[in-house]
């Protein structure tokens, strides 16, 4: 398998081939950090848009922050959050997964009127409480898409959601959007995805081939590209 | 509101009801504002006042503006209006049915025997029942009951196949035939002389009545499938939903007024516990006959946490909006569990006990007060005795919740029919008692996952976790005092317990259940003494056990049977007939010892339906493998065989949804070309056959999960039940010579 590399992303993996030994989702937390969905930006809200896989790169920001003494938020809209993943990561950095588990704060919302809620109403007060600045906001718009629920109605929760996300990313909270693409039946909600990315300081999109994930990030003068190896992607 | 009644003389009375219906808002002023003026363009009478309501688990109560319509046929739409246009406003009251107010507050429930009085003209002055719907031994009213259905040969006449109309009344049974408007005038005349309480269908909400109401349009002739007059048929579109991890799909409903519909094949009350069992969730639930008997047990559970509400004068908010409160990751992981299971010790064994706790999820809600506003109360936070077992939730120990408050009639009900049922002298009477506690065993079941369910009016997770931990506590305890008295655990799963000591006897098991239930506090029973049972083992590593998969007999004779072939509904016909005489054959056998003797004669039955495989003589009925699609046919990537049986159904016009079933034969399993791999059942004709091997190979392994255990291998059981091979077949019948079977 050749690694391909590209732009300023250095993903510290070599192949078996070459002499070097890919040991590591540590590894990926680390070129994480550097790259795409680096937890140090600058502030603002990030985009991470692509396959089911995006959720768990999520989580590994989330560990990647937890790992560095920092707690975290994770609201979680798709119900696929993963503790057990959480503490693989852990372990793979020689950290014990307790310390990990206790620094990230998880709320789960199983429709798109919770998720509003804790949005709106339930964060603001949880980062006072946890003193945190670090959010993964995973599925915002999962809930959304509930046929169930009238259109309008989901138009003007989506609309109350943004306007909460502006407000809290002026307020200096760093914010990372994981989202699924929208589902083909989706309909004129298809437009909240269109309306996330143009809120978004810096989108970026996974994609997934049969070798390895693609993370794209668009805009900018020019278009850069990652790749995590599927080899190490299974390992996760 | 129109109700009908049912006269001692008789007579089927229409009467109307003034029913005014109400619901409540809360707003700033501003939008109060505008809900005053679009109440003002309204076109019936609209009340209004100030009042003060408590939410569920409020401390204290909230100004609230009540607003009550006088025509409830205008409620819906006036309610929706109110929600669009204010959507800042809360809303409660707004979306629960209005059969169902008008039973919560009229205190009435479907089919209740009653006290009106009636003017002339129809109109109800009062109303009152003359029982309730916590009796268990009320009768049922005289109605008439007139059945329909396609004499159709499909499994699915939706999926093709032309037929004719059986209607059956008192006993007697006619084929209408001729052209349609023959059978829409006969259909008709029979309908207005019979003049039926209950239309009984199998496909009538798919197909039977949306045919006839469309052949008569065309033809332009009277149908009268309503007894009301001034009503139009209801109806709804069939839709697809996930319930418990599946996708299901139900068939749509037509509903008629002054007369029920029931369809046999679009119920699953119907199915589950037959009519006795669907009017008594209908009366305990106040849910309508017709749609109980279509919607989901939880909308059952639902409606009874709803009316407790009401009693209680809380507000039923029109959307749940409260999300999870945060914890770590790692209060996650202690805390979001299920029951807990001890894996099977795989193999037959000898002289075991099952226990049972009865209804244990409701019960523990109920002794442990676990409701959405009890869990995690200000008031008992530092109370010791308040604390659920491993998680860091807590209980209240001052105010009964709702959810106990609802369920605790619900769990007494059920123990007296079951008193009821034991007591019976008649068989009738003991079919009608079984129906009704099946059909509050349903309620019961959901009530647990409605505490976790997305959409539950009165659901929390931080409830359902705690039900789950004091389940796994329980358990924990029955097995220490179960192991304390000398007993060995074969087997647990959240629940239930399988238990073995040599030489113990029904009644130390009952002394045992006794301690259990005394430590506990939560009544467990002995469920049965097994002569042998055996815990299957898993078919893909024979090593590993798979919980709650197994076949046992009891010392009644009677087999329990749980999680193979003759469970499963994507089973052949034929692979089920193969298992259940496989089973026959083995529960001739009292002891291990005598059980492995029955394992020649087990052979023979596999061997016997090989052969009649083999020699091409198996029917459609036989072989239909019945597949549930978990996805919108256009959604599937890959050629799975119920996807190209689901293509030739759809080539062929027929309207598929996920969730629906499609029933079809192996043709060719490994065929090159999809469509020569599967055929839809409702496609075959005079010209088919059918791939032996596959089915052969289905046989196999229903037969190899049985007889594992007692030692058969694949490799020995494929040779020794070789309908071609008569060398082994001599070597069996003369004594199991090369077969070892250890156990």
């Amino acid at each position: 398998m050749v690694l391909v590399q590209q732009q300023t992303m250095e993903f510290p993996f070599r192949t078996e081939d070459s002499g070097v030994v890919i040991d590591a989702p540590c590894h990926l937390l680390a070129a994480l950090r550097r790259s795409a969905v680096s937890t140090d930006w600058p502030k603002g809200l990030v985009l991470l848009s692509g396959p089911s896989s995006v959720y768990r790169l999520g989580l590994c920001a989330a560990v990647d922050r937890a790992l560095a003494g920092e707690p975290v938020l994770y609201l979680a809209g798709a119900n696929v959050f993963d503790p057990f993943l959480v503490g693989r990561l852990a372990r793979a950095s020689r950290v014990a997964p307790a310390q990990v588990l206790q620094q990230i704060h998880v709320s789960r919302a199983f429709t798109c009127h919770q998720m509003v809620r804790l949005v709106t109403d339930c964060l603001p007060s949880a980062l006072r409480s946890y003193d945190a600045r670090f959010v993964i906001l995973a599925g915002p718009l999962d809930t959304l898409y509930d046929q169930l629920v009238p259109e309008p109605e989901a138009m003007r929760l989506f609309r109350a959601m943004m306007d909460a996300l502006r407000h809290l990313v002026e307020q200096n909270v760093q914010m990372l959007c994981v989202s699924q693409l929208a589902p083909l039946e989706s309909g004129g909600r298809s437009r909240f995805m269109a309306a996330l990315r143009a809120q978004a300081r810096r989108v970026i999109d996974l994609r997934e081939a049969e070798d390895e994930l693609w993370l794209q990030e668009e805009g900018g003068p020019k278009p850069r590209r990652w790749i995590i190896p599927r080899l190490l992607w299974n390992r996760l | 509101m129109v109700v009908w009644l049912l006269g001692e003389d008789g007579r089927r009375i229409r009467a109307v009801d003034p029913f005014v219906p109400t619901c409540y808002l809360a707003a700033p002023p501003s939008i109060r504002e505008q809900v005053f003026r679009l109440l003002r363009r309204a076109s019936c009478r609209i009340g209004t006042r100030e009042v003060e309501r408590y939410e569920l688990g409020a401390l204290r109560p909230i100004p609230v503006l009540e607003v009550s319509v006088h025509a409830p046929a205008q409620f819906s739409s006036l309610t929706q209006q109110l929600i669009r246009s204010c959507p800042d406003a809360q809303f409660f009251h707004v979306d629960v049915s209005l059969p169902q107010r008008y039973f919560y507050d009229r205190e009435l429930f479907p089919l209740a025997h009653c006290e009106v009085d009636i003017t002339a003209e129809g109109r109800l002055q009062s109303i009152q029942a003359l029982e309730s719907p916590w009796d268990t031994d009320y009768g049922f009213p005289p109605l008439t009951i007139l059945e329909l259905s396609p004499d159709n040969p499909s499994p699915n006449p939706n999926h093709g196949g032309c037929s004719s109309l059986v209607v059956r009344m008192d006993g007697e049974e006619r084929l209408l035939e001729g052209d349609d408007a023959d059978v829409i005038q006969r259909l008709n005349q029979l309908l207005v002389r019979e003049d039926p309480d209950i239309l009984l269908t199998d496909w009538g909400d798919s197909y039977l009545l949306p045919r006839l109401m469309t052949m008569a349009n065309q033809l332009r002739l009277p149908l009268a499938l309503n007894r009301d007059r001034h009503r139009s048929i209801g109806a709804r579109k069939p839709h697809s939903y996930f319930s418990y991890g599946r996708i299901l799909s139900h068939a749509g409903a037509r509903t008629l007024s002054g007369r029920l519909h029931l369809d046999r094949h679009n119920s699953f009350a119907l199915a589950e516990m037959g009519l006795a069992g669907l009017i008594e969730q209908a009366r305990v639930t106040k849910v309508d006959l017709q749609q109980m008997a279509r919607t989901t047990t939880g909308t059952g559970i639902t409606s009874m946490q709803l009316e407790t509400a009401c009693r209680d004068g809380l507000l039923i908010p029109y959307r749940k909006q409260e999300p999870e409160a945060f914890k770590s990751t790692l209060e996650l992981l202690h805390t979001d569990q299920g029951g807990l299971v001890f894996a099977p010790i795989v193999g037959y064994h000898e002289q075991v006990g099952e226990l049972d706790f009865s209804s244990m999820y409701p019960s523990i809600m109920v002794r442990f007060n676990i409701s959405p506003e009890t869990v995690n109360c200000r008031c008992c936070r530092h109370d010791p005795t308040a604390r659920v077992p491993e998680i860091g939730h807590h209980t209240c120990r001052h105010h009964e919740g709702l959810v106990p408050r609802t369920l605790a009639p619900l769990l007494d009900k059920r123990a007296r029919y079951k008193r009821l049922m034991a007591a019976a002298t008649q068989p009738a009477a003991r079919v009608v008692f079984n129906q009704r506690q099946t059909a509050l065993k349903w309620l019961l079941v959901v009530s647990f996952g409605y505490l976790g369910y997305k959409n539950a009016r009165f659901g929390r997770i931080e409830a359902h976790e705690s039900v789950t931990a004091y389940s796994r506590d329980l358990l924990l305890q029955a097995k220490e005092v179960a192991e304390r008295q000398g007993y060995r655990l074969l087997h647990a799963i959240v629940d239930s317990l399988w238990l073995v000591k040599p030489g113990a006897v029904r009644t130390d098991y009952d002394s045992l259940a006794q301690t259990i239930t005394e430590r506990t506090g939560l009544s467990i029973g002995v469920e049965g003494l097994y002569q042998w049972i055996g815990f299957l083992p898993s078919r893909v590593n024979p090593l590993m056990p798979v919980p709650n998969q197994f076949v046992g007999l009891f010392d009644h004779g009677a087999m329990k049977i749980r999680g193979i072939e003759i469970r499963r509904s994507d089973a052949p016909l034929l692979v089920k007939r193969a298992q259940a005489e496989v089973l026959h054959r083995l529960s001739e056998g009292r002891t291990l010892a005598e059980l492995r003797e029955q394992i020649p004669q087990a052979l023979e039955i596999i061997r016997t339906y090989r052969r009649h495989l083999l020699e091409g003589l198996a029917t459609v009925e036989e072989l239909a493998i019945t597949k549930s699609l978990s996805k919108e046919p256009q959604a599937y990537r890959h050629q799975t065989l119920s996807m190209i049986a689901a293509q030739e159904l759809l080539a062929r016009g027929v309207r598929l949804q996920a969730g629906d079933t499609v029933h079809y034969i192996m043709t060719d399993a490994d065929a090159a070309c999809p469509s020569d791999r599967v055929r839809a059942v409702a496609g075959i004709d005079g010209t088919w056959s059918y791939d032996v091997s596959a089915y052969d190979n289905l046989l196999l392994k229903a037969a190899l999960v049985l007889l594992m255990p007692l030692g058969v291998t694949a490799t020995s059981l494929n040779e020794s039940t070789d309908p071609t091979n008569r060398a082994v077949y001599d070597s069996i019948d003369s004594k199991q010579a090369s077969l070892s079977w250890d156990v």
